[in-house]
């Protein structure tokens, strides 16, 4: 789970992924929208990697 | 008072408390090498966190990340990016990498190769390469120092004076506290930077702008092509894909292989707390984005620094802001330059000893502490020799190290999880993958660039790394039995 996501964040970051994203506008919470993106696909890297977390402590 | 005076006193004082921090951690440390390098291996969740964010909060991101999100725009990005594929990886490797210093008594990262692949020829020239990559990293950071002290005192404290104090500082506790000095000083120096960053980093763009959306608003329609990745080169034109992704991936990969970071797996009091901080580690490339919006504030500003680097301390100087906070906010740049040096030199000094000096000779516990520590000066002095002389090519120097250091990458995996490799195609891997990087940085260097699609040249180090171990390995007569399974089926 958090192995293809990781290849998705890959894919997604570098090209040719990234250029599906790549624009300015609309402005999402005053941030480009590139940026936005970026900051979301980060945020749920996060939530994945805490559940992956959680998952281990009950065997 | 003077101004400048007011604000010298704010980051004096600043220093004084860092010291203090320094000096007290290290009390309770034992006398031994393992509690000089690894720190007892005894690090909670607090000080595993903030050390691993320190070093994304050095003097590039603090400096450099404002200074490429101002004179490259988008392709400062590529900063965030890499940090969540660079750490997640380190979830299973670094509890793994602990588990066998614990066995072992492992403290540093040639000691674990070198354990699985016993040859004395690759700890010394793992050895010699970190700290050939160290230096200009090291460089980097006093210089950022010293910028910041000179621009805030208005050239009343030159860069050579404020990069000696600030770091005669970080000696002082790095030698009598060793790693947990370096520890407790980045937790300080973090929550100090975190608060810097968010509060400038809001209130610059409200400030000259009205507000974050209205500054992207403002530079959309004067400056479209800084807001679209992959950005601009250094030199304003374009920057390519190849160049971009690429980017992304040798610091990704080589992001954990820095000695100064891997060797604190061996640091960590519990798995547990490895885990966990690898799980908190994405929030700090969060804490990236407000430092980009003070990059951007000064896009549009009316006035231009003497160079991209100085766009922090510069917007800082014009935001006519109390003296007093002028000072805090200078205080926070230095941490971040400050937080990773420390843990610089220390490693630097560490792996010298560990990997390249003790394989040869017989030393005593005490004798091996006592030579960290004088090279810890050493080190020191020959960084500070270069900071203060002029010179561009660190920039570069540093790329490249990036480029040698991922070639760690793929010896530290083979150790822990392919047990078919061998010494021979550890070796053979190993030089293939930095002869690669080093004749197409040569290439670029002299003016005649062979790299295809722009590509970083430590990513095309790593293809010819990885075949070559391989291949390498399979011709080889495979390791016995016994000594795999200690490795490859240790319990992380």
């Amino acid at each position: 789970m958090i192995t293809a996501y990781l290849v998705l964040f890959l894919l997604g970051t570098t090209w040719p992924g990234a250029m599906l994203f790549n624009h300015v506008e609309p402005l999402m919470l005053g941030l480009p929208f590139n940026l936005f993106v970026l900051a979301v696909l980060i945020s749920f890297a996060l939530v994945l990697l805490a559940a992956l977390y959680a998952s281990e402590k009950r065997p | 008072m003077e101004r400048w005076q007011i604000i010298a006193l704010v980051i004096a004082a600043y220093l004084a408390v860092t010291l203090a921090i320094g000096l007290l951690s290290g009390r309770r440390a034992s006398k031994s090498v393992a509690g000089y390098v690894a720190g007892d291996r005894d690090f909670g969740l607090l000080v595993m966190y903030f050390v691993l964010g320190a070093s994304i909060f050095s003097a590039f991101a603090f400096l450099g990340g404002p200074g490429w999100a101002y004179s490259r725009g988008a392709a400062a990005f590529y900063i965030l990016s890499y940090g969540v594929l660079g750490i997640a990886p380190y979830f299973f490797l670094g509890p793994k990498a602990a588990a066998l210093g614990r066995k072992f008594g492992y403290v540093t990262q040639a000691q674990l190769i070198c354990g699985r692949f016993p040859s004395r020829g690759l700890s010394l020239m793992i050895a010699v390469l970190t700290v050939l990559a160290f230096i200009p990293y090291i460089t980097l950071q006093m210089r950022g120092a010293g910028i910041v002290i000179e621009a805030v005192t208005e050239g009343n404290v030159p860069l050579w004076a404020g990069s000696l104090v600030a770091y005669g500082i970080v000696l002082i506790y790095v030698l009598f506290s060793g790693v947990a000095a370096v520890g407790w000083t980045n937790t300080f120096q973090g929550i100090f930077m975190l608060t810097i960053a968010w509060t400038l980093g809001l209130y610059l763009p409200i400030s000259l702008y009205g507000g974050v959306g209205d500054m992207f608003t403002q530079i959309m329609a004067e400056r479209p092509e800084l807001l679209t990745m992959p950005g601009l080169t250094a030199s304003g034109a374009p920057w390519s894909w190849g160049g971009y992704s690429s980017a992304i991936i040798v610091s990704a990969v080589g992001l954990m292989m820095w000695p100064h970071l891997f060797m604190k797996a061996f640091t960590a009091r519990s798995d547990d707390t490895l885990r966990r901080t690898v799980v908190l580690f994405p929030t700090f490339q969060l804490f990236l984005i407000p430092v980009f919006l003070i990059g951007f504030a000064g896009v549009l500003y009316p006035e231009t620094p003497p160079s991209s680097d100085f766009i922090l301390p510069f917007m800082i100087l014009n935001a006519e802001l109390p003296a007093i906070v002028v000072g805090l906010f200078c205080a926070g740049a230095l941490s971040a330059s400050m937080s990773t040096g420390d843990s610089l030199m220390h490693a630097a000094a560490s792996v010298t000893v560990e990997d390249g000096i003790k394989p040869f000779t017989e030393m005593s516990d005490v004798a091996r502490r006592r030579l960290i520590q004088a090279l810890v000066i050493a080190v020191g002095a020959l960084a500070y020799a270069f900071a203060v002389a002029e010179g561009v090519s660190l920039v570069v120097l540093l790329l490249t190290a990036y480029g040698i250091i991922c070639q760690l990458a793929p010896p530290i995996v083979a150790a822990m999880y392919w047990s078919r490799a061998t010494t021979a195609g550890v070796i053979a891997g190993f030089a293939a993958g930095s002869a690669t990087a080093a004749f197409f940085f040569l290439s670029g260097y002299l003016g005649n660039d062979l790299r295809p699609f722009d590509l970083h040249e430590g990513f095309l180090g790593l293809l010819a790394h990885v075949p070559v171990l391989i291949a390498a390995s399979l011709m080889t007569q495979p390791q016995s039995e016994s000594h795999r399974k200690a490795f490859t089926e240790v319990a992380a």
